[in-house]
């Protein structure tokens, strides 16, 4: 074996093992004679100094994670998977278009509130931004993940641009949140590449019902922080009350049987979770190492602290129950 | 039909080819536009293969490597036949319109 070749082995081993069996011979002997030289020094010399191009590595791995995140006609365990990042990016779109809607919506009422959707912005301009979120919702829900896709980037872009501005205007103040906020809002973007052409049509009616669902929701809590105690402090603690009920509900559903439908959810709750609990830990981090020590503060500490328990308590059975579910599918089979 | 498939189709109508044949034939016959990527062409080629419109034909030793050869199947014959249809079809009612074409100010249609 050349070292050309070892080379191009190892970017196969992104593939499933079950695929690389029933193909990486074929692969191999067809990248080896895309590559040769006529002239035999050349040969020789690419033999042992060449690399796969990046298109042909981008190729191993836009191949790759079609397999992997599966949809028709995939593996129970990775068409599992491809459910479980298409959800994510599902629910992750869903939660910034309703943050941008009930950012608007709260602007429009007083711009007090709007802090707490859009922290330390003149929010306007911002807010009304926020709609590219909604665009890139409604394509997705309704089919078009390519328009999605460009609609996300755009609107990553925009939370990109404005996470600049903000570290700026504060000198780096809870940078570490900021960043993981950041992060959490890349998550649901990367997650779209598991759309693609074998993955099955999202059932559009619940995801376009959750749209206002979510807006009216998130309206009333912000109208019951604003008026009475405020539990809602901040936005991690919003997204930690959402995935807190939305998993307790989850659980004390019948079983409805390890159908796909059934462990894809499990996973996909269980990594929310997740995600809530490393933003909900992170800010708290960044008050206590940061903020000035007031009564107020303090309250707003007890409660993110108490919102960290409830979730870390909601996804461990969340995260069990999932890899349980995960084991108990077939292996993969070659093909 | 995603227009790499019907290339990889379209390349195997005439006689079975390995992967690397396959890349060739299908450069030539989109004039060097589409260039297959390996990663590219096996995923094209096994989606082919699990929708039964390609089946492996043999295999044999080259340089010391197995080649292995595809063959188009009946099926695939057909959906190609079916996509080549609806492609000229296509091709014949834009042809139809720019003929009947003609600038506004020549007094044609507007």
């Amino acid at each position: 074996m050349n070292r050309l070749e070892d080379r191009y082995r190892r970017v196969l081993r992104l593939l499933p093992a079950s695929y690389r069996q029933a193909w990486e011979e074929d692969m191999v002997a067809t990248f080896l004679e895309s590559e040769q030289p006529e002239d035999a020094e050349e040969a020789e010399f690419a033999a042992d100094h060449g690399r796969p191009s990046w298109a042909e590595v981008a190729s191993v791995v836009a191949l790759a994670v079609r397999l992997r995140l599966g949809g028709d006609g995939a593996p129970p365990r990775y068409l599992v998977w491809g459910e479980t990042v298409r959800r994510l990016a599902l629910v992750g779109l869903l939660v910034q278009a309703v943050a941008a809607l009930a950012g608007i919506g709260a602007w429009l009422w007083s711009p007090w509130v709007t802090n707490l959707v859009a922290p330390g912005q003149a929010a306007d301009v911002q807010a009304l931004l926020g709609l590219v979120w909604v665009a890139a919702y409604l394509c997705l829900v309704t089919g078009r993940w390519r328009a999605a896709r460009l609609f996300a980037a755009l609107a990553l872009a925009r939370a990109v641009f404005y996470f600049g501005v903000d570290l700026a205007a504060v000198e780096g103040a809870y940078g570490l949140s900021r960043t993981v906020g950041l992060l959490l809002d890349a998550l649901p973007v990367v997650a779209l590449v598991a759309f693609h052409r074998q993955a099955p049509a999202v059932k559009a009616r619940p995801w376009l019902v959750a749209l206002p669902v979510g807006v009216a929701l998130l309206t009333v809590a912000l109208l019951l922080t604003y008026v009475s105690v405020p539990a809602l402090v901040d936005w991690p603690s919003v997204v930690c009350v959402a995935v807190f009920a939305a998993a307790v509900g989850y659980l004390s559903l019948p079983r409805l049987g390890w159908r796909n439908a059934t462990v894809s959810w499990s996973t996909a709750l269980a990594l929310l979770a997740l995600a809530a609990l490393v933003q909900r830990v992170v800010t708290l981090l960044d008050y206590l190492r940061l903020a000035a020590r007031t009564p107020e503060l303090d309250v707003v500490i007890a409660i993110a602290a108490g919102q960290a328990v409830a979730v870390l308590a909601i996804a461990v059975p969340l995260t069990m129950l999932a890899a349980k579910a995960v084991r108990a599918l077939p292996p993969v089979a070659a093909r | 039909m995603t227009e790499q498939a019907f290339f990889v189709l379209t390349a195997l109508v005439d006689t079975p080819r390995h992967g690397y044949g396959i890349v060739g034939e299908v450069s030539g016959l989109s004039d060097g536009r589409v260039k297959l990527k390996v990663g590219t062409l096996y995923g094209v080629l096994d989606r082919l293969v699990a929708d039964r419109l390609v089946e492996p034909d043999r295999e044999e030793v080259a340089n010391g490597r197995l080649r292995r050869y595809y063959r188009l199947t009946e099926d695939g014959r057909t959906a190609l036949a079916a996509e080549a249809r609806r492609q000229a079809a296509n091709a014949r009612a834009a042809s139809e319109r720019l003929r009947a074409w003609r600038p506004a100010d020549t007094g044609g249609l507007a």
